[in-house]
């Protein structure tokens, strides 16, 4: 049996150790609900349609409920009106909710509206009955209702936004790097619990017997890494039913999604053969979460500044450097801020770290698993010869 | 020195095996030969080396000095997977079921899963086992756990049987249900290695021993062969024997009471034909007679007492003296508990 077959007997119990438990099928399905939620509740409440408001009209003139349709269609609102018979019936269906506002032509205008609500509408109903009130004063003053709407029709300014998916982008950066980093995490914890247990229950020195430890270590990452890519694939089902029924993705989730899976793999290789690698310094499983710590703190500084600071020089440089960039460069291409200089050098350099850590994790491992009496320190076991 | 049931072709030799952990010598040169058809007990007090010397065996460890040869060759890794091993601390995943734990073992070992689980099978049936395959190991009480761990030594039937303080722990029932398990290993022409700290408890079953002591070994071979070769022994006959009766080259008279007679045995005597000189010259004939030769333990203390003075003498500022290697602490750590 090749050192391959005894890694993959080892990676393959822990999927079905995984499978077998009742946590996996727990977090995958909040993983589920979560992403289905992310993909259906935009659908059920978001705002893609115009907004619909009730408006009550008392004596309305009869140019009113057309101005108000206009101003309405250029702010991209639509209006329901209906004519009220006096201002009485107006406040008791505003207060009742029936309607949103209610206008009174006349002198002067009134608006009827529940304190602090539809500002927007508000906004809408005054310029309304002020456009009307200027149309009459227009017509008093002896123009036609021709001429008076030209007078009135001075173009409005439009708003032209720049960069109008940014903070889509941003958005779909910052969901994917939390599932990263979270999945990341969980997975970094449960390799170097799960080589304490082994170190400390002695399993580890039946297995060395039978398997090199190399085998042992990499299996063991192989496996968890499986069963977290296999997690982080419940939240993309939903994804990938939305885009197949021709759904549309927010703007830039499907390039944070693809960037965030190649530097996630190449961050999971890392940090679980490190984090594997210090889980053997430790005699307890009750020590496995400090002995992670440095790399528990890159990662959360490596979040940190994915998550503020991707587009800054200090992301540029984080995006770039080994354990890093898992964190940092699915931000920065998320938000268009990495160069294709830059992606290349950061796969290369997680590549050459990949192996690096592989390397002198499979070192530290094969060291430390077999030497029981109280924690090792890394340098130590490093310097025995 | 040693006596060999089987040849080179079937041994397991290990020879000047040097271990160091930082400061710590703790194997010095350990030769060890553990041949088939025989059950070979490696043996010392708690902290003698005789751990780190399986561990060299399997390859958990690399020794600083030393090889380990299997069969006349060095031994590959292919072989230490034919191997079987329970190690002293008992190492299994405690929420793993108890069939799923034998068979992935049985697969590491280079079975198929079809196989694999088929041996785990029988195993647990002919331990007594087998309804509760589908257990957890966390279930388990202590005993059958140790009975599970024996059985994934033994799932891929290794040609040869490492157990590392098998006994540790053990009820009596358990201690001869075990030695079944071994004497049927090593009858089937196989090879066997425990270890143990309790002499006394082990004494009956082992027939070739090294004994080690500060990780050197103080003394090895085969058992009945070190027992007629002691200077300790006594022939002890219920009749007065007269001095003239017998080859003073043989035996000497050390006492006479009214019981009878003890005589000190030369090392390598024959009793037999010590015992046949008193009966020639005594009429009524001899009706109670014994052979006392020294216990495992006391073997082990006199030739580790001896190691010790040579130490001593070789190395006269003690720099590299032996700590407590005196009687008393040496018979503490031998009855003692549990060893590291």
């Amino acid at each position: 049996m090749s050192g391959l077959q005894g890694m993959w007997l080892v990676a393959g119990r822990e999927l079905r150790e995984a499978f077998r438990g009742k946590a996996f099928w727990i977090v995958a399905g909040i993983v589920l609900l979560g992403s289905t939620a992310g993909m259906v509740l935009p659908e059920v409440l978001g705002d893609d349609g115009p907004t619909t408001y009730d408006v009550g009209l008392v004596e309305p003139s009869p140019t009113l409920t057309g101005t108000l349709q206009d101003v309405a269609e250029v702010v991209d609102v639509e209006i329901d009106a209906n004519e009220l018979p006096d201002r009485a019936a107006a406040e008791r269906a505003v207060e009742d909710d029936d309607i949103d506002a209610a206008a009174l032509a006349g002198e002067p205008p009134v608006i009827i509206v529940r304190s602090g609500e539809h500002d927007r509408l508000v906004a809408i109903l005054q310029q309304t009955l002020q456009a009307e009130a200027l149309t009459a004063r227009l017509g008093d003053a002896g123009l036609s209702p021709e001429q008076a709407a030209d007078v009135l029709a001075t173009p409005s300014p439009r708003v032209d936004e720049v960069d109008a998916g940014r903070d889509d982008r941003r958005g779909a950066a910052a969901i994917t790097a939390i599932a990263l980093y979270l999945l990341l995490f969980m997975l970094m914890i449960q390799v170097a619990n799960g080589t304490a247990i082994e170190k400390s229950n002695r399993i580890s020195e039946v297995l060395l017997a039978i398997v090199r430890p190399g085998a042992l270590l990499f299996g063991k990452v192989l496996g968890v890494s499986i069963v977290g890519i296999l997690t982080l694939a419940a939240a993309i089902v939903p994804v990938l039913v939305k885009l197949l029924s021709g759904g549309d993705l927010p703007d830039g989730l499907g390039g944070a999604l693809a960037g965030g899976a190649a530097w996630f793999v190449l961050g999971l290789a890392t940090y679980l053969v490190a984090a594997g690698a210090l889980g053997a310094l430790v005699e307890r499983q009750e020590e496995a979460g400090s002995a992670v710590t440095p790399l528990s703190v890159l990662l959360i500084g490596a979040y940190l500044v994915g998550q503020s600071a991707s587009d800054s020089p200090l992301g540029g440089v984080l995006a770039v450097l080994p354990f890093t960039s898992p964190l940092v460069m699915p931000s920065r291409i998320a938000i268009g801020a990495a160069t294709p200089v830059e992606i290349a050098a950061s796969l290369v350099l997680s590549v050459v770290a990949v192996v690096a850590v592989g390397r002198l994790g499979a070192l530290v491992y094969r060291r430390a698993i077999v030497r029981t009496g109280g924690r090792l320190r890394l340098s130590a076991v490093l310097r025995r010869s | 020195m040693t006596c060999h049931a089987g040849s080179v072709t079937d041994t397991l030799r290990a020879q000047g095996i040097h271990q160091r952990f930082g400061d710590r010598l703790v194997l010095d040169g350990v030769d060890l030969e553990v041949p088939s058809g025989r059950v070979v007990g490696l043996l010392g007090p708690n902290g003698a080396g005789k751990t780190t010397l399986m561990r060299v065996l399997f390859g958990v460890l690399q020794p600083d000095a030393g090889t380990v040869q299997w069969r006349g060759r060095a031994a590959t890794d292919d072989d230490r997977r034919s191997w079987g091993y329970m190690p002293q601390e008992r190492g299994l995943y405690r929420d793993m079921r108890v069939i799923d734990q034998l068979t992935w073992l049985a697969r590491l070992h280079g079975l198929d899963k079809v196989t694999g689980e088929a041996r785990a099978r029988t195993l647990l049936e002919q331990l007594g086992l087998a309804d509760r395959a589908d257990d957890k190991i966390l279930k388990l009480s202590g005993g059958m756990a140790q009975r599970v761990q024996l059985a994934a030594s033994m799932v891929h039937e290794p040609d040869l049987l490492v157990l590392d303080e098998p006994f540790a722990g053990l009820d009596p029932v358990a201690v001869d249900f075990l030695s079944n398990v071994i004497l049927e290993h090593v009858h089937a022409g196989r090879n066997l290695l425990f270890s143990s700290h309790q002499l006394d408890l082990v004494e009956d079953l082992c027939e070739s021993i090294t004994l080690i002591n500060h990780g050197r070994v103080v003394l090895e071979g085969d058992l009945r062969s070190l027992k007629a070769a002691s200077p300790d022994r006594v022939l002890r006959v219920d009749v007065a024997v007269d001095p003239s009766w017998i080859d003073q080259a043989a035996a000497t008279i050390t006492s006479t009471d009214a019981s009878g007679t003890r005589l000190a045995l030369s090392p390598g005597a024959d009793p037999g034909a010590v015992l046949d000189a008193i009966r020639a010259q005594v009429p009524s004939g001899v009706h109670d007679f014994g052979v006392e030769a020294p216990s495992l333990s006391e073997l082990f203390l006199q030739a580790a007492g001896e190691s010790t003075a040579e130490a001593e003498s070789s190395d006269p500022d003690g720099a590299a003296a032996l700590e407590d290697g005196g009687k008393v602490p040496l018979l503490r750590r031998l009855v003692g508990g549990r060893s590291r």
